[in-house]
């Protein structure tokens, strides 16, 4: 039964995430990932896909899609996105109705659509509240991802051919475009042939699950034409080179050139800060004691495998947990709505306030996009022009700067093989921290000889030589 | 003739298991877990950040 107050609570949360997903969503600045991809995703549509050849192509090829529609700027990389957004958040009232209840649906949705999922790096904000406002991979893999969970519990609750293939299609769309959706195969299959354990037609419903998804992940690759298989060995190879090689990030105080096992605990910490952190921990301690077994068992198992698996990698970056937001706001909803629902107090007070502070911040969180202004790249675009610069090369250790100036190229450091005269260095705490000093004054030094001056930019440091 | 053990399926036991014994169960397997990535990939630490010194010379924008 809805009840009273739960239609209305439904359309609100459908404002709310309207704003959340589209209101100034071309507001913030270029992240470097996010160029990366818009070239790879555009050039995957006009019959010439080269460039990032480590990521699989379908969450490329998505953002591209957006481009072609919505020509290529902020708004076009990230359209899709956050269509995808939408999309998560109708799928978890769905899902969330299903398992718990109109209220369940209605608290899952809400929360994803508000809760921040910020990126903190060496104490600064390296992006704007939600990474899912941007055009990077998460943002198109975890949506699908969720959408494959729901098919999937479907197919464990109600079996049948329609489910089984619908979410291993999903499953492998998901893993085509960021390759750590791929880990969430295990545990729906296990996770779901337990539960289903001795009806009929099991293991063809499995088969046709698993083989699908392997379909799914494969077709894609159609992108690339004859070269697939070429395609498919390079994205094993540098896969495999990152996660040889390590990523250098600052993490803690400290500069880590292969990231530990804590690293994602710790980029959640630093973004999300004890109140909310300790909420969402409060709501998974509720789901694991909730009525609601089966659900919390099989969203457990997706998100412990992709935590698991992320915690193993060598590389971890602080968007990298977006993957799992989805099924992790489902469990929190699951658990809090049956704490709200038990017949003594004393659970329902915790239910209600670790709500209360989960959609305070929620709404904090949903005034800031409100009122979202201009970063420190827009900020220092502007002032660059404004000092008539003709930016034709830059030189860069932080997000990209070639997108705010049309036709110019830029070079990410170590740029130190090729210290051509350049317009523009710039240097952003958020990477350039884990660089030793001696490096980054041997690049002030070229930065002097080609005639530039030291800024100040919000957090950034970049040299320009005004006209 | 000894009788034919019935086995109960997964999703029944698991619906049976008491609350305790699942919560139990849980955190269980999230310490093998840890303990499991924390033997695997302790991650290699370069050393403190040293932030660099402000360049002479620096316009505030």
């Amino acid at each position: 039964m809805a009840g009273r107050w739960a239609r209305p609570a439904w359309g609100a949360v459908l404002v709310v995430a309207a704003v959340n997903a589209l209101w100034r969503l071309d507001r913030a600045d270029w992240k470097l990932d996010e160029n990366v991809y818009a070239q790879a995703g555009w050039a995957l549509w006009h019959g010439t896909p080269t460039g990032n050849p480590e990521h699989p192509p379908l969450g490329k090829a998505l953002i591209g899609l957006g481009e072609l529609v919505s020509g290529r700027s902020t708004f076009g990389v990230r359209v899709v996105p956050a269509l995808a957004f939408l999309g998560a958040v109708v799928v978890l009232f769905a899902f969330g109705r299903r398992v718990g209840g109109w209220w369940t649906g209605i608290v899952a949705a809400g929360l994803f659509a508000a809760l921040p999922r910020s990126l903190v790096v060496a104490g600064h904000a390296a992006a704007d509240i939600r990474v899912d406002r941007y055009g990077l991979l998460e943002a198109v893999a975890g949506p699908l991802l969720i959408a494959a969970l729901w098919c999937g519990w479907r197919w464990i609750t109600g079996g049948g051919r329609v489910w089984a293939g619908a979410a291993g299609a999903l499953l492998g769309f998901a893993a085509c475009s960021k390759l750590t959706a791929a880990v969430a195969i295990v545990p729906v299959v296990v996770v779901g042939a337990a539960l289903r354990w001795g009806r009929r037609r099991l293991a063809a419903e499995v088969a046709l699950l698993v083989g699908v998804a392997v379909a799914a992940f494969l077709l894609p690759f159609a992108f690339y034409g004859a070269d697939a298989f070429h395609a498919m060995g390079e994205m094993i190879r540098t896969q495999r080179d990152h996660a040889r090689i390590g990523h250098l990030l600052v993490l803690d105080g400290s500069i880590w050139t292969r990231s530990p096992w804590w690293a994602n605990a710790r980029y959640q910490w630093d973004a999300d800060g004890p109140l909310l952190t300790g909420a969402l921990l409060a709501g998974l301690a509720a789901a694991v004691v909730s009525r609601r077994r089966p659900v919390v068992t099989y969203l457990l198992a997706v998100v412990l495998s992709l935590a698991g698996a992320l915690a193993l990698s060598p590389v971890a970056l602080p968007h990298y947990r977006a993957i799992w937001t989805a099924p992790l706001v489902l469990l929190v909803a699951v658990g809090l709505v049956d704490l709200l629902q038990r017949s003594r107090p004393a659970p329902r007070v915790v239910g209600a306030l670790v709500l209360a502070v989960l959609v305070g911040v929620g709404a904090l969180t949903t005034a800031r996009v409100a009122t979202l202004g201009e970063g420190d790249y827009h900020r220092l675009a502007r002032l660059v022009a404004a000092d008539g610069v003709q930016v034709r090369r830059s030189e860069i250790y932080a997000e990209s700067v070639a997108p705010y100036f049309p036709g110019s190229i830029e070079l990410l450091a170590p740029f130190d093989l090729n210290p051509e005269p350049a317009q523009l260095l710039v240097l952003d705490p958020t990477l350039a921290a884990a660089i030793d000093p001696a490096t980054i004054d041997r690049w002030r030094g070229w930065a002097r000889r080609w005639g530039l001056r030291p800024h100040r930019v919000g957090r950034l440091e970049a040299w320009w030589a005004a006209r | 003739m000894t009788p034919r053990r019935h086995r109960v399926p997964p999703a029944r036991r698991l619906r049976n298991l008491s609350t305790r014994a699942f919560v139990v169960s849980v955190l269980a397997l999230l310490v093998l877990i840890v303990l499991l990535v924390a033997v695997v990939n302790p991650g290699h630490r370069n050393g403190p950040v040293r932030p660099a010194v402000p360049p002479v010379g620096l316009v505030r924008s």
